[in-house]
C-alpha cells in the first residue's frame, strides 16, 4: 500500500511536469497571438536578485486614450464593454448598494488585444520617444472573435490579461462628485506580465542587464535590442529572436 | 512496518518512565511497597522493554537522550534550509545558461530525489521527524518546480497546481504517516476548491480569499472524513481532517466578516457581514463542544480562539466608532476576563466529573 502511494506521488510530479511542457509546445505550435518585434520601449530587463542569471522582460504598455492620471483605465472599458465581459452591471448605480456591490467583484480573467504602433511610434517628441508604442486597445472573453476582428498579426497581439470593475462616483482629476456614479473597467494586468529569454537569446541580454541605466537614461536612450516575440494558441508569448540596436 | 508503531513506542517509552516516577513517590509515600525481588524483577522487565523498542523504532529511551535528539532536530532543521537556500541560488546563478531539457531534468529530479531520500530513511526506522523533514522538503521542491517551469515556458498560474501541489502532499503524508504534510495537503486541497469555484463563475482564481465563502464545502467535508471513514488510517489523522475543515471554515468565515464589502447573494453588505460574523461564533462555539465531546484539546483550543477572535471582531462593528477607546479596550478586558471564568468553572466541572 505504501508503495503504491509513493508511485502515486511520483506519478503526480511526472504528469504535472508533462502537462506543463505539452501546454508550451501546443501553445508554441501555431502563433496566431500575433508575432511583432517590440524594442527595449516596450521590453524592460527586470533586475534580478544576487547573482540570478535569469532574464526576463517586463511588457510595458498602456491602455488606448486612458487618462494621464488613469492610465489603465480607459474610457471604452464602460458598463457597456463591463458587461460584455461578463461583469454583472444589474444594479443600478444609483441604488445605496452599488457601491458594496461592485466593490466585491473580483477580477476577471479576459483576452486583450494590443495594437503595436511599430514604425508611426517614432515621430513626435523627444518623450514620446521612449514611450511604449503597446496600447491595449480592446478586450474579449473569446479569443478567436478578437482575432476575426483584429486580423493583422504583425499588428494586434492577443494576449490574457486581468480586468476588474469600480464604482466611480467621484471624477478623477479633481475628485469633485459626479452628478450620476458611473461604472468604469481597470485593466489590473497582462499575463504573464514577464516574459522568460531562454538561451542563446539570453547571452546578448546579459551584457545589457549588467549595465545598470538610471531612469533618466532609460527615458532619453535610444532603445538598445529588439526581441521578436510570438504570442501562440494558447496566448502565452515565447522569445525566438533578440539582436542588438 | 506499522506507521503508528514509532510513535506508539515512544508513547509506551514515556509512560513507562511517568510510571516509574510515580511508583518512586507511592513507595515515598508507603502507599505501595514492593519487595526487592519484585522490583527488580520489574526493573529489569521495563529496562528491556525500553531497550527493545529504542532499538526497534528508534525511539528516545532516556530524558538525557531525548535532549541530544532534539538538539540533532534542531540542528538538521538549520542545516536543511541552509543547504535548501544554497541550492536554490546555485541554480539561480547558473539557470540562465542552462538549457532547456537540463533545467527540466533538474526540476524533475529534485522533489523525486527528495521523496527517494525520505523513503530510504524510513526504511532504516530513523526518527519520524527526519522523514518529515525530507517530505516537506519534497513538497517545497515541487512547488518550486511548477513555478519555475511555468516561468520558462511563459504559463499563467493555473488553480490545476493547487491540485497537485495538495494530491502529492497527501499521497506523501498517508505514505510515512506525516501528520503536517497531510494537513498542509488538505488546506491545498480545500484552496483548489474554492479557485475551481472561482474559475467556474468566471472570476480570476487568485480572488478566491475574495469569496472565502466558497471554502466552506470544502471545509465541510474535510470535518466530516473521519465519520465516513470509519476513522481507518493512520491514527491521529481523523483529528488532521477535523482540525483543517473547522480552521478553513473559521477562516473563511473571518474573512468574509471582516472583508470591508462581503458578499452574500441577495443581502446587503452590512446583513452578510452580521451573518458570517454569527456563523462564525456559532460555528466556533460548535468546535468547542465537539472538541470537548471527542477530547480532543487541539479543537477545543481552536474554537477557543476562533470564538474569540470573532467575539472581538463583532464587538469592533459594534462599538469601535462611537465608543471612547479607553472604555472600549475595558470592555475588551472585561470580556476576555468573563471567558476566562466561564472557561474556570466549565473546567472545574469537568474535573469533578473525572473524580466522580
Amino acid at each position: 500500500m505504501r508503495r503504491a502511494l509513493l508511485l502515486a506521488a511520483v506519478a503526480v510530479v511526472l504528469v504535472a511536469q508533462a502537462w506543463i511542457l505539452i501546454e508550451a509546445r501546443r501553445n508554441q505550435r501555431d502563433p496566431r497571438g500575433g508575432t511583432v518585434e517590440l524594442t527595449e520601449r516596450e521590453l524592460r530587463l527586470v533586475p534580478m536578485p544576487a547573482e540570478s542569471t535569469v532574464i526576463l522582460l517586463e511588457l510595458r504598455w498602456k491602455a488606448r486614450s486612458a487618462p494621464a492620471e488613469s492610465r489603465r483605465s480607459p474610457p471604452w472599458l464602460d458598463a457597456a464593454k463591463l458587461a460584455e465581459l461578463g461583469f454583472d452591471c444589474g444594479m443600478p448605480v444609483s441604488s445605496p448598494e452599488a457601491r458594496d456591490h461592485y466593490a466585491a467583484m473580483p477580477s476577471v480573467p479576459v483576452f486583450l488585444v494590443l495594437e503595436y504602433e511599430g514604425e508611426s511610434g517614432k515621430s513626435g517628441d523627444e518623450r514620446r520617444k521612449s514611450e511604449t508604442r503597446l496600447q491595449v486597445v480592446d478586450a474579449g472573453r473569446d479569443a478567436p472573435g478578437l482575432r476575426e476582428r483584429y486580423p493583422d498579426l504583425s499588428r494586434h497581439i492577443i494576449t490574457r490579461g486581468l480586468v476588474r470593475i469600480s464604482y466611480q462616483d467621484r471624477s478623477i482629476p479633481d475628485d469633485a462628485p459626479l452628478a450620476t456614479p458611473r461604472l468604469q473597467g481597470w485593466i489590473q494586468t497582462i499575463l504573464p506580465g514577464e516574459i522568460y529569454v531562454p538561451l542563446p537569446y539570453s547571452r546578448i541580454l546579459d551584457d545589457f542587464r549588467r549595465q545598470e541605466r538610471s531612469e533618466s537614461e532609460e527615458e532619453k536612450g535610444e532603445p538598445r535590442f529588439a526581441a521578436m516575440i510570438s504570442w501562440g494558441t494558447n496566448s502565452t508569448p515565447w522569445v525566438h529572436g533578440i539582436r542588438r540596436l | 512496518m506499522d506507521i503508528d508503531a514509532r510513535r506508539k513506542a515512544q508513547q509506551r517509552i514515556d509512560r513507562i518512565a511517568l510510571f516509574r516516577a510515580e511508583l518512586d513517590e507511592l513507595e515515598k509515600e508507603r502507599v505501595l511497597a514492593l519487595t526487592s525481588e519484585q522490583r527488580s524483577s520489574l526493573d529489569a522487565h521495563l529496562d528491556g522493554l525500553v531497550a527493545t523498542l529504542a532499538r526497534q523504532f528508534g525511539a528516545d529511551a532516556t530524558e538525557s537522550v531525548k535532549r541530544v535528539s532534539w538538539g540533532m532536530r534542531i540542528a538538521v532543521l538549520l542545516g536543511g534550509a541552509a543547504l535548501i537556500a544554497a541550492a536554490v541560488l546555485f541554480l539561480h546563478r547558473v539557470w540562465g545558461s542552462l538549457p532547456l531539457w537540463a533545467q527540466v531534468s533538474i526540476l524533475t529530479a529534485a522533489p523525486l530525489a527528495l521523496l527517494a531520500a525520505a523513503e530510504a530513511v524510513f526504511r532504516r526506522r530513523i526518527d519520524l521527524y527526519y522523514v518529515a523533514l525530507l517530505g516537506c522538503a519534497a513538497m517545497l521542491a515541487f512547488i518550486l518546480e511548477l513555478q519555475a517551469l511555468g516561468t520558462v515556458c511563459n504559463l499563467p498560474s493555473s488553480h490545476h497546481a493547487l491540485l497537485a501541489w495538495g494530491g502529492f502532499a497527501v499521497l506523501t503524508a498517508y505514505a510515512f504517516g506525516l501528520r503536517l504534510l497531510l494537513g498542509a495537503g488538505l488546506l491545498l486541497v480545500c484552496a483548489y476548491t474554492a479557485a475551481l469555484w472561482m474559475a467556474a463563475e468566471g472570476w480570476h482564481w487568485e480572488a478566491f480569499f475574495e469569496r472565502s465563502q466558497f471554502l466552506l464545502p470544502a471545509a465541510a467535508a474535510l470535518y466530516a472524513v473521519p465519520w465516513l471513514t470509519g476513522r481507518r488510517g493512520p491514527s491521529d489523522f481523523d483529528l488532521v481532517y477535523r482540525f483543517c475543515g473547522a480552521a478553513s471554515g473559521l477562516l473563511a468565515l473571518l474573512i468574509s466578516s471582516t472583508l470591508g464589502h462581503p458578499y452574500l447573494s441577495g443581502v446587503s453588505s452590512r446583513t452578510a457581514e452580521s451573518l458570517y460574523q454569527i456563523a462564525g461564533m456559532g460555528l466556533a462555539a460548535g468546535v468547542v463542544l465537539h472538541g470537548f465531546r471527542l477530547r480532543r484539546n487541539a479543537l477545543v483550543n481552536l474554537g477557543a480562539v476562533g470564538f474569540v477572535v470573532f467575539l472581538y471582531a463583532r464587538l469592533h462593528t459594534w462599538c469601535w466608532h462611537w465608543m471612547p477607546k479607553y472604555l472600549f479596550f475595558l470592555m475588551i478586558g472585561l470580556t476576555a476576563i468573563l471567558l476566562a471564568a466561564l472557561f474556570w468553572r466549565l473546567r472545574k466541572r469537568l474535573a469533578e466529573r473525572t473524580v466522580s
